[in-house]
């Protein structure tokens, strides 16, 4: 049916830029010539009107004087180290080497004995030096020589590792991710050891040029869902990523839905945890946000301190969790559907109480409802967007003018704020902000179904979700899994977190490829003897 | 059709027992107790769950000649074209004419104990819409999502039952049988028929990942269907005793709000209610899911999604135009029901299961 629309819209949008055409002008595939003037002289074609990029030549103390030129981008690059290593060693100190007339490999030997660098790369295209150059290493062409030496010296201002700003705990590690994927790939190195843990990167965005990263652990993770992974990023054609966002939006499993079906997480241990779990996690460079799938509902609603906390704390957290997100998504449809159609299911105190408070209150309990529940809305983007210095003016005014004057007002009731409140407090409660993020929208609908058919209205809406969460998928696994299709082992890190020592499994979805994950009977125990106790006092 | 969607033997169980209990427990105390007043929970017990075993085993037996195909399909095959087409149309009206009944007890009920100033309409549409979007989804999420349910159910059903326990009188349980078997037998006709609707596996054991443990999942369901049925017909009688619970429409609902815990849980017919609105949907997309994969086959359509809309507008309409009222249904399910459910439930499978046996077709695959 839409083929002719395809068609139309195909066309409208032409398949756009090419960076390597945009580039060299179809001379792209020019290799590095001998002739230094002719390399420098393309590369400067290049980059035109580039002010940051730097260019130097200079002569080195070898080969009587061999001309060699480096180009690299002011401040991505750590200007100490090539003075001092490159230039000054270059310059002066292999004056001293006994450099025979003649080498069979010169790029070799160079490489070999003279660039005193950890990590130097041979490069036969402009192209590439010319993308080398700009994702921050010096490019050094050597008159003579038909390669370019592409040196690491990345450096640049960066932000140290801080405490993650959505993912707050009580105990454990502060540390979150930061904007460099280097950085993230050691703050994930450090907590699994392990050669089975394999990062793979590509580039995505025609002009950004991204890096992005997959990391799984091998052996575990199903296979299947790597190439799945991979599959879906090599699929992306854009001209730019930002942020991981993108990514997500671009791999998701269903897009028309408001639950997020790829994690967005801040914190290391939170991709090491899922890594051991059989999950996996994709990096994007200047992103703090890694991405880790698949990933199901309940997921969304444990936090990474549940599994640091002893398991009778983690249980009793998981537990409020469960009721915080039922009133988050149903207090005030409840009271709608209650106040208006359902007073006879109040005892009779409460619902005079209720009734004596809703008096002169000019608006249908729907009304009301969605009056405050927008104003808490905006409230709380106000409070995110707002200078820091002005937020308290906002918090301010929000609790004078939901707390106070609207009820003074008569404009609302208090027992409809003391409900917005508790929705909103509620919603702040669960630990994944982007997981909240979908109870916020749904409330609104299921406040009208309350309004139009009473609980009836709220049943079927909460059927129709349930149906949507059940037809959900992330990657193959499916959305509610542990619950539905239910597997019993896995639903010990569920309603409640066993102790360590009962999880013997990985969960079913993911980690079936190595199941066991530790040994039996690990339940500590007091020895026979108490230590020290032999003395016989 | 999809036949790529697989579901597991439990799922399959939790499905048959949503579907038949949660429509049974509301109309069949009341019913039994009509033709076998305080043994009517006998009949739910004993008679039913035998009827059932039949069914189960008919059922079975005749599919499992044909494990990847449904009744609709394997018909033409076993009694020719002309006859097979014909019990497959058959077929597709009893899902579709049990649909409509079922989607209107529901809204009957509603509107008799709940938002008794809304339309019957109303109701009807939305729990067809609900369960077509179920039926669109397919079958493993119909499976999911009862399966998620399914506790649920459980967990309000022993909540009414445990707080009642207080109200619950064995003495209204005696004597035992005073009149003999025979209303016993009569009495356990309607529950019989009830048991029956297992006869879904027709078309649904194509789905099962496993269709060998198809026989002792259907007779699991029987038995774990005949406890549920019976401890609410024994408690209704426990509780009113045979008269009251015979004059009753709906004895279920008067048990829920007999509950009183400390003057502070009352009124627990919501509960009840909130309960019952989602088995009911989940039964509604059981039947509705059967009756649109069987005219899909009917008509050899690879997909069955463009079948969903126009079939629930067809459950919907003649839900509306079934009745006059619910004194109706409840008479029609009481007389009429049982002989006609048995007709689809056992006669004409054991039909086709003489003609297969007689013919060996399928080429014996146990």
């Amino acid at each position: 049916m839409f083929k002719k629309w395809k068609k139309i819209i195909k066309k409208a949008f032409v398949k756009p830029h090419n960076e390597s055409q945009a580039i060299g002008r179809g001379e792209s595939k020019e290799t590095v010539s001998t002739d230094l003037d002719k390399n420098m002289r393309h590369l400067k074609a290049v980059f035109d009107r580039c002010t940051d990029i730097i260019f130097r030549e200079f002569e080195a103390a070898i080969g009587g004087g061999v001309k060699i030129a480096m180009v690299y981008i002011d401040g991505l690059v750590n200007k100490e180290m090539l003075t001092e290593d490159l230039v000054k060693t270059l310059m002066y100190d292999v004056a001293s080497l006994n450099s025979s007339a003649s080498v069979s490999d010169p790029a070799g030997y160079l490489s070999r004995r003279i660039i005193a660098f950890t990590e130097v790369k041979l490069q036969d295209n402009l192209l590439d030096a010319v993308n080398s150059v700009l994702s921050g290493e010096t490019v050094l062409f050597v008159d003579g020589v038909s390669k370019a030496f592409a040196l690491s010296t990345q450096d640049w201002v960066q932000r140290a590792v801080t405490e993650p700003a959505t993912e707050n705990v009580v105990r454990g590690p502060r540390e979150g991710f930061t904007e460099n994927l280097q950085t993230n790939y050691t703050l994930i190195r450090r907590r699994i050891k392990s050669s089975r843990l394999k990062f793979e990167t590509m580039k995505i965005g025609a002009i950004t040029k991204t890096a992005v990263s997959i990391g799984y652990l091998e052996g575990i993770v199903n296979n299947k869902i790597v190439d799945e992974v991979r599959n879906r990023l090599q699929r992306i054609d854009i001209d730019g990523i930002l942020e991981s966002g993108y990514i997500e939006e671009y791999i998701e499993d269903a897009p028309m839905t408001v639950f997020p079906t790829v994690q967005a997480t801040e914190r290391p241990d939170k991709v090491a945890g899922g890594l051991l779990e059989g999950q996996v996690v994709i990096l994007v460079d200047t992103t703090p946000f890694a991405l880790l799938v698949p990933v199901t509902f309940p997921q969304l609603l444990q936090a990474s301190e549940d599994y640091y906390l002893r398991w009778p704390f983690a249980s009793f957290i998981r537990f409020i969790r469960f009721v915080t997100l039922n009133i988050a998504l149903l207090a005030p449809p409840l009271y709608i559907a209650i106040t208006t159609y359902h007073q006879e299911m109040l005892p009779t105190p409460l619902l005079i109480s209720i009734a004596a408070a809703r008096e002169g209150v000019p608006f249908p309990a729907f009304v009301e409802a969605m009056l405050m529940e927008t104003t808490f809305e905006v409230l709380r983007e106000a409070g995110v967007r707002l200078p820091k210095a002005v937020g308290q003016a906002v918090s301010i005014v929000g609790a004078l003018v939901i707390g106070d004057a609207a009820v003074s007002a008569g404009l609302v009731s208090p027992a409809m704020v003391i409900i917005v409140a508790l929705t909103a407090i509620s919603s702040f409660s669960l630990p994944s902000y982007f997981g909240a993020f979908s109870l916020r929208i749904l409330r609104f609908p299921l406040m009208a179904l309350a309004a139009a058919l009473g609980l009836f209205g709220v049943m079927a809406g909460l059927l129709a979700l349930l149906i949507h969460l059940c037809s959900l998928r992330s990657f193959g696994v499916p959305y509610i899994s542990p619950l539905a299709p239910t597997s019993w082992r896995d639903l010990k890190d569920m309603f409640f977190r066993m102790p360590w020592w009962s999880m013997f499994t990985r969960p079913r979805m993911t980690g079936s490829k190595e199941p066991a994950r530790q040994d039996y009977m690990q339940k500590p125990r007091p020895p026979r003897r108490r230590p020290g106790g032999g003395s016989g006092k | 059709m999809k036949k790529d969607e697989k579901v597991s033997s439990i799922q399959m169980l939790f499905l048959l027992v949503t579907t038949v209990t949660v429509t049974g427990f509301l109309f069949v105390p009341s019913i039994t107790a009509k033709f076998a007043s305080r043994d009517g929970w006998i009949s739910v017990a004993v008679g039913g769950t035998l009827f059932g075993i039949i069914v189960a085993l008919v059922c079975t037996k005749l599919g499992l000649y044909y494990p990847d195909k449904s009744v609709v399909e394997y018909a033409p095959e076993l009694v020719g074209r002309f006859g097979g087409k014909l019990i497959g149309l058959l077929y597709i009206f009893f899902f579709m004419h049990t649909n409509a009944i079922i989607v209107r007890e529901f809204g009957d009920f509603l509107v008799t104990a709940f938002l008794p100033e809304t339309p019957l309409l109303v109701f009807n549409s939305i729990v067809v819409l609900v369960a077509a979007y179920a039926v669109y989804n397919g079958m493993e999420v119909l499976c999911r999502m009862n399966q998620f349910l399914f506790p649920l159910f459980i967990a309000a059903f022993s909540f009414i039952v445990f707080l009642l326990t207080e109200n619950i009188s064995f003495d209204n349980f005696l004597p035992l049988m005073e009149n003999g078997v025979k209303p016993v037998i009569w009495g356990s006709m309607v529950p019989g028929a009830w048991r029956g609707e297992i006869l879904l596996m027709l078309m649904f054991l194509p789905f099962l990942n496993q269709p060998r443990e198809a026989g002792k999942t259907l007779i699991t369901a029987v038995f774990v269907i005949g406890f549920f049925l019976t401890l609410t017909a024994a408690t209704s009688i426990a509780v009113f005793g045979p008269l009251l619970t015979q004059n009753m429409v709906f004895p279920v609902l008067e048990l829920a709000r007999y509950v009183s815990l400390g003057h502070f849980l009352e009124r627990l017919e919501a509960v009840v209610i909130i309960v019952w609105v989602a088995g009911v949907a989940v039964k509604v997309a059981a039947f509705y899911l059967a009756a649109v994969l069987g005219t899909a086959q009917w008509l050899n359509i690879k997909d069955y999604r463009p079948l969903v809309y126009p079939v629930g507008i067809f459950i919907l309409l003649y839900s509306a135009a079934l009745f006059e009222n619910s004194r109706e249904l409840v008479d029609f399910l009481a007389t009429v029901f049982a002989p006609y459910a048995y007709f689809f439930e056992l006669i004409i499978p054991l039909g086709l299961l003489a003609v297969a046996l007689i013919r060996k077709r399928g080429g014996q695959k146990q």
